[in-house]
């Protein structure tokens, strides 16, 4: 109610500009001799979800609902399925497995690769051959941090043709199609060369001992999973 | 303060409730003490705005929106850069993201495991000439001297990073690797056959890398099982 009748004054409001869509909703002002209620939509608190995102010079840009925002509680939410519409190459194949990115869980099995030094152990252990064989082996223990599907050891023995080495593989049993059967290959001279060993007294996970030629002796090592 | 008139032109204004914050610049309104307010409200119409927190919680993403008012037209667009997706989830980094794919504006550089595996047939009982890491030529030509029976043509289908050739009795292998772990020369690999040499380099030669490999073979006519990693 803004027109007082036989008040003994009033005020001019001649001079205001303000359009009801200018003004928050709910909250009245006067323009022009009459009262304006506003219409905008306060979205303080009310946490819309944004219909519609899209990339731009690789920025995500998300469209924000009429109204007004307060910048502090007013917050846009946004699905996983509106951000792969927005980026077809957000889905979980291009996600590390099994972890959470923005809303989604990848399903991205990754290559793995650790590698590094260490010294063979002092002592020999009996390792049996595939065939049966039973022979003296010194363990290393290699920790990659994760099960390897092959794992590869070795020391240069001597600069002979620019290189030759003494080196132990090792393959899970799972990769080896046609000769399945976790092996252990010893390449070195004497009789143990090339030898296909079962998984006694071979340990594999994230931590490996597996058998090497040479004790006391530093190997590299590199492990692929 | 608007002018006080004559009654009969005035208006009373004391159920106006605006207040300044809640116009939008720059339009006027009178509140109820008869003051003329300009809007202080901003407009992101016409702005850029540029989110300022992003957070994630019940597996969506909630960023905040810049204080003003929204047309819900393109204009107002609200943008949030990767390194913002980044501080609301520290998960949103290229290594939890596939190599050379941009994800939102992030590039990955998580390799996929890729395995293939199978079986190969050495029937080519040749000597190709494949040359040792110091340039000797592994012909056999001279007594003692290396020499490879036969190559391995594996069909890969992918450049590997790894490639491991065994035969059947695992008395011989043939061995791969990107990483130069016996060596600078790209293709070298390593050969150890149980009846001569024991792991020899191969510098160079034939031996080729790519979705078919070729390396120097460990025998005859015989199968090998293989495996890469790519």
């Amino acid at each position: 109610m803004g027109i007082v009748k036989g008040a003994m004054y009033g005020y001019n409001t001649d001079d205001a500009n303000a359009v009801a869509s200018g003004i928050l909703l709910g909250k009245k002002g006067y323009v022009a001799r009459a009262g304006v209620t506003g219409t905008m939509p306060n979205q303080v608190g009310v946490q819309p979800t944004t219909t519609l995102a899209y990339m731009s010079g690789g920025n995500l840009y998300y469209r924000v609902p009429l109204g007004y925002f307060d910048g502090s509680v007013s917050a846009i939410k946004a699905t996983p399925a509106l951000l792969t519409a927005a980026d077809s190459n957000f889905i979980e194949a291009n996600i590390n497995l099994n972890v959470d990115v923005l809303g989604r869980t990848g399903t991205m099995v990754p290559f793995k690769v650790a590698s590094g030094t260490t010294v063979s152990n002092t002592d020999t252990v009996t390792y049996r051959s595939a065939s049966g064989v039973n022979s003296a082996h010194y363990p290393l223990s290699v920790t990659p941090g994760f099960t390897p599907d092959a794992l590869f050891c070795w020391k240069k023995i001597n600069s002979t043709y620019g290189g030759m080495f003494a080196f132990t593989m090792y393959i899970s049993g799972a990769q080896l199609g046609p000769y399945a059967g976790g092996c252990i290959g010893i390449y070195s001279s004497g009789s143990s060369n090339g030898v296909g060993y079962t998984l006694t007294s071979v340990t594999i996970g994230s931590t490996c001992s597996v058998p090497v030629e040479f004790g006391s002796t530093s190997y590299s090592w590199m492990a692929f999973g | 303060m608007g002018k006080i008139i004559g009654a009969m032109d005035g208006i009373g204004l004391s159920d106006a409730t605006v207040t300044a914050g809640d116009i939008l610049i720059p339009q006027t309104a009178y509140n109820s003490s008869g003051i003329k307010l300009t809007g202080t409200m901003p407009n992101m119409a016409v702005a850029e705005p540029v989110t300022t927190t992003v957070t994630k919680s019940g597996g969506n993403v909630f960023m905040q929106v810049p204080q003003g008012y929204y047309s819900g037209g393109s204009w107002s667009d609200v943008h949030a850069t990767a390194a913002l997706l980044t501080s609301g989830d520290p998960n949103f980094v290229a290594s939890n993201l596939r190599v050379l794919t941009s994800v939102l504006g992030m590039t990955g550089t998580l390799n996929p495991k890729i395995v293939a595996s199978g079986s190969t047939y050495i029937s080519n009982y040749d000597t190709y000439t494949f040359v040792l890491d110091d340039g000797t030529i592994a012909d056999g030509s001279v007594n003692g001297r290396p020499y490879f029976s036969g190559q391995l043509v594996i069909t890969v289908g992918f450049v590997p990073k790894f490639l491991a050739v065994w035969n059947a009795s695992v008395t011989a292998m043939s061995l791969y690797s990107s990483y130069t772990i016996f060596g600078s020369n790209a293709n070298s690999h390593i050969l150890g056959n149980a009846s001569g040499w024991y792991g020899v380099r191969v510098g160079s030669g034939p031996a080729v890398i790519g979705t078919t490999c070729v390396l120097a073979g460990m025998g005859s006519s015989t199968y090998c099982g293989w495996i890469a990693f790519g």
